[in-house]
């Protein structure tokens, strides 16, 4: 054979195997008999919110770790795959297709609520049972797809939580301050229509925005302050909400003017406020460690000493609910077929350091309660605290016959 | 709205403008002075903050002050080194390896500090609020001013009364001069460029106890000071100084009467700047 035909040869040779072994990695991911089940993790390691995994990570490893020592499920060992999407939108889809080619057979996460989407849309042309703990919207749940369980409270919940916390006093104006995110986005809307609906008397006083790696709010801040409102929002979380709050502490802010924040109780944030964190700031929380019932204080131990001494965090637990989620209904049905273990966990109540949760089959969202905090410090612990506490519950979510009617009008 | 509310905002507006031009003034410098558009002085900033986190820590707030920027500035050092073979280089290598070596310097600081938050605590004295007009200020921003005051004042001697002043002076007029005088231009390129980064370590400290220490903030910071360098003249100190201010001031009046356009304004300024002289403020036209 002449050097021309064996290099032709040699090159259709080396295409064939790569199709054949890009094939076998991206096959259905079902497991040979006597191999691990192994379960794809999609997290954001890195990128505006990395500084959370150590809240996260380890919890949900920890989970994984007793069910392994336990035996494992359905008789074999659970081997987790991670992939870092960087808190990128754009790289959700690639790193969840690595996941299926390493032949994972159920997804958990992400964890940034606009990767949510992304992954959705995957998980729903892929077939691939999600628990995503990326924060959503009511209308994510229109389509509600079959594949697809949410453990983290539903934005439109997490607001109605905000609202009637901010109407458990009586206000006359408020004012909007938030980094430019679509989680902020989405809070600030809910609670502006519905207070012009319910509340018109109110007065909206505004809103200001700044991107999400800007924290320098104090033109924000003393512009609140000229307006007077009586109650601001501070839209931030994480670092942004931290730049927030210290910038907010030299204009007195928290002294002068009621002030409404979501995870403003996340213990990344207050931990490293020490002593100093702002007082009186009302919140959401739904990993409330300070909670004195068992099945919370046995988590805070137990989270305590995975950790490396930190406190729970709100992101946390929607991790580690997704995570008991996963693990409950791979039991429940006993398999880990996709379209029998969506099943599965259609309906399915579980126990978790909140209680006895439950799915409904309508919108797969775990009812998760919230709590409405107000900041402070108790003997008790080392950081700041929610003192006062009102907890909501299931009314929070939309019902089945809400859900039904944003179904049909969408169609 | 009241008096006293608007010159709130006012002092607001000239404190993040001083910020801003300690930024932008260390861009400046080695700009005019080497032909190099430093690109990492965005990341230099957030290291200043990182040391001041740091050395706060360990000692108090006014010994960050005094050796977080000479930190940086060493660190500026260094970095001049790597990027010396770029002064004869075209701007396209330029924005290349610069970026290349902030975004080194971003990771650097993401493995050294880690991403949790970061929160600097300040003397009492400085914590508190001082009355004006019946209105509370925090004093810290009216340290902010006087600081950012004494060092532009501080420029502005070194600049027309020192001997190395006069020296940058000539390096930015006319280095090959300085060069056939027999002055050592490399150690002056050098000095040159730790001192703007010296620059920005000290904005990074200043703003340390108020902003978010994020190292991925850090081309943010890079936005603003480019901003007010186009705004200014890229090469003009003085365009610096008064394009800080400006852009400082309609920032904060911005966020009270046009909040619905306040992430675009420094944005607008650059563009109608550029359409109506495009060299800035108080440059001068080149070629």
């Amino acid at each position: 054979m002449c050097g021309k035909s064996l290099l032709a040869v040699f090159i259709a040779a080396v295409m064939v195997s790569t199709l054949v072994l890009c094939s076998v990695s991206m096959s259905s991911g079902a497991t040979a008999p006597g191999e691990a089940i192994k379960i794809g993790i999609i997290h954001s390691l890195s990128g505006p919110f990395g500084m959370l995994t150590k809240y996260s990570m380890p919890v949900i490893q920890m989970a994984w770790d007793r069910v392994n020592a336990a035996g494992g499920l359905l008789g074999k060992q659970v081997q987790l795959v991670v992939r870092d999407d960087q808190g990128d939108p754009s790289a959700v889809a690639q790193k969840l297709t690595e996941l299926k080619g390493e032949g994972c057979v159920a997804i958990l996460g992400p964890f940034m609520g606009a990767n949510g989407r992304p992954a959705t849309q995957w998980a729903v042309a892929n077939k691939m049972p999600l628990v995503t703990y990326a924060s959503a919207t009511l209308m994510d749940r229109v389509n509600c797809p079959k594949n697809v369980f949410y453990t983290c409270p539903l934005e439109d919940a997490r607001a109605e939580a905000m609202y009637r916390g901010m109407l458990s006093r009586p206000i006359k104006s408020y004012f909007f301050i938030g980094n430019d995110i679509v989680d902020s986005h989405d809070m600030y809307g809910y609670i502006a229509n519905k207070m012009k609906k319910e509340h018109p008397e109110i007065v909206n006083l505004g809103d200001l925005w700044v991107g999400l790696n800007v924290f320098e709010f104090s033109n924000l801040i003393s512009t609140a302050m000229a307006k007077k409102p009586d109650v601001l929002i501070s839209g931030s979380a994480g670092p942004g909400w931290a730049a927030f709050a210290q910038q907010a502490m030299k204009f007195n802010l928290f002294k002068k003017t009621r002030v409404v924040a979501t995870y403003a109780l996340e213990t990344a944030v207050t931990k490293s406020f020490g002593k100093n964190y702002p007082e009186g700031v009302e919140t959401t929380s739904w990993a409330p460690y300070w909670d004195k019932s068992k099945a919370m204080q046995d988590y805070v131990k137990d989270h305590l000493k995975v950790s490396d001494g930190l406190y729970p965090a709100d992101k946390g637990m929607e991790c580690y609910l997704g995570t008991l989620a996963l693990i409950a209904g791979i039991k429940k049905a006993g398999s880990v077929d996709p379209e029998t273990l969506s099943a599965a966990m259609e309906n399915m109540s579980f126990d978790t350091p909140l209680g006895t949760l439950h799915f409904n089959n309508y919108d797969h969202q775990l009812k998760i309660p919230i709590w409405w905090s107000t900041t402070g410090y108790s003997k008790d612990f080392p950081l700041a605290v929610g003192v006062k506490n009102i907890k909501y519950g299931d009314d929070l979510y939309p019902t089945k016959e809400q859900i039904t009617a944003l179904r049909a009008a969408s169609r | 709205m009241a008096a006293g509310q608007l010159l709130c905002q006012f002092i607001v507006g000239i404190g993040g403008g001083m910020i801003l031009f300690l930024m932008a003034a260390g861009v400046s410098i080695i700009v005019s002075g080497m032909n190099v558009i430093n690109f990492v002085q965005g990341a230099f900033f957030m290291l200043g903050a990182l040391m001041c986190y740091s050395l706060s820590q360990v000692l108090n707030f006014w010994w960050a002050l005094l050796f977080g920027p000479l930190a940086v500035a060493c660190v500026g050092l260094f970095a001049e080194l790597l990027l010396r073979p770029l002064y004869k280089k075209t701007m396209l290598y330029q924005l290349l390896i610069t970026m290349g070596l902030a975004f080194l310097i971003i990771d650097g600081m993401d493995a050294v500090w880690g991403r949790e938050v970061k929160v600097v605590a300040l003397p009492d004295y400085l914590n508190t609020t001082t009355p004006i007009l019946g209105l509370d200020f925090p004093m810290y921003y009216v340290f902010i001013i006087a600081a950012s005051g004494v060092m532009a004042a501080g420029l502005w001697l070194m600049f027309e009364k020192t001997r190395l002043g006069m020296i940058f002076r000539a390096i930015i007029t006319n280095r090959s001069m300085v060069d056939c005088l027999g002055l050592n231009v490399k150690l002056l390129f050098s000095i040159m460029f730790a001192f703007g980064v010296w620059l920005s370590g000290i904005a990074g400290v200043l703003m340390a106890p108020i902003v978010g220490i994020d190292p991925e903030g850090s081309m943010d910071m890079l936005f603003s000071m480019m901003t007010v360098l186009v705004i200014g003249g890229i090469k003009s100190m003085k365009g610096a100084f008064f394009a800080a201010l400006i852009v400082g001031v309609i920032n904060a009046f911005g966020s009270l009467f046009l909040p619905w356009f306040y992430a675009l304004i420094p944005a607008a300024l650059m563009i109608i700047v550029l359409l109506i002289r495009p060299q800035g403020l108080f440059g001068k036209k080149e070629g």
